[in-house]
């Protein structure tokens, strides 16, 4: 794996999890752009664990696009969790994510999220490259998903140092990348979210 | 024994934890390692039996 210049580079096998996400993708862009975030990241990566879900965020699209990728989604064999009706689908998204997965098998799922927050856009508008041989997918920047990933674990787990999957995925991209980061832009993200103390275990 | 009779030590347990988080840290490191000393093809294959046995054993590959 080769990170340069914004860009990874992997000549890695792809799992039925990462076709899964390939599949999908592949759908969306005919609509419109996204950054993938949170576990899936880690795991592309290499990290040595499955998920159930792929969290995906993507800028508010009009209805009417909404709506074509939605019924392109249904009639490539994906079934959405929440709902079957387009319009109902659409507003869901103002208020939280909508889940699609292929017919009959609700794992592994995308998790599917309009861009709401300051954190979401900026992950968006900073995403980065992952060059796979088969396709090149968006991932959230590394500086941010690190202490983002710190920031999900409650301080008392954190006390007990028990074992933690968000920790465990922020150690294994920090320990892959380490070298490469931009250490301003991260530990600006770090004093944000507030997670100067778990940051410090991560280096240790 | 009978389940009633079973005594918790929490200081006992909450190194158990300790010791495992250490346990499982030292083994991200490992594993890191050990994806920047081989290819891409060799790392991947081993994730790929482990990710996808797990999605056949929730029965979501054919």
């Amino acid at each position: 794996m080769e990170f340069k210049e914004g860009e990874i580079k992997s000549n890695k096998v792809l799992t039925e999890l990462d076709k899964f996400v390939i599949n999908f993708i592949d759908i969306l862009e005919r609509y419109g752009e996204y950054v993938i975030v949170s576990g899936y990241v880690s795991i592309v990566l290499g990290r040595s664990r499955a998920t159930e879900d792929v969290d995906l965020l993507v800028p508010k699209m009009d209805f009417s696009k909404f709506t074509n990728l939605f019924s392109d989604l249904l009639s490539n064999d994906y079934e959405c969790a929440n709902t079957s009706i387009p319009e109902e689908a659409y507003k869901m998204l103002d208020e939280h994510a909508i889940r699609f997965y292929k017919k009959g098998k609700p794992i592994p799922n995308m998790e599917f999220k309009q861009i709401s927050t300051n954190i979401h856009k900026y992950s968006f508008e900073n995403r980065i490259k992952l060059v796979l041989k088969e396709k090149t997918l968006f991932i959230s920047p590394l500086e941010l998903q690190i202490p983002y990933k710190l920031s999900l674990i409650s301080d008392e787990e954190f006390e007990e140092a028990s074992s933690d999957k968000d920790f465990e995925d922020a150690q294994h991209i920090y320990e892959l990348f380490k070298e490469k980061l931009n250490k301003e832009e991260l530990f600006h993200f770090v004093k944000l979210l507030k997670v100067k103390k778990k940051m410090e275990w991560l280096e240790k | 024994m009978k389940a009633e009779d079973v005594k918790v030590d929490f200081e006992e347990l909450k190194k158990e934890k300790q010791r495992n988080f250490r346990e499982r840290i030292w083994f991200i490191k490992y594993w890191v390692n050990y994806i920047k000393t081989h290819t891409d093809e060799e790392w991947s294959k081993q994730q790929r039996f482990l990710i996808d046995s797990q999605l056949k054993n929730a029965g979501n590959i054919d």
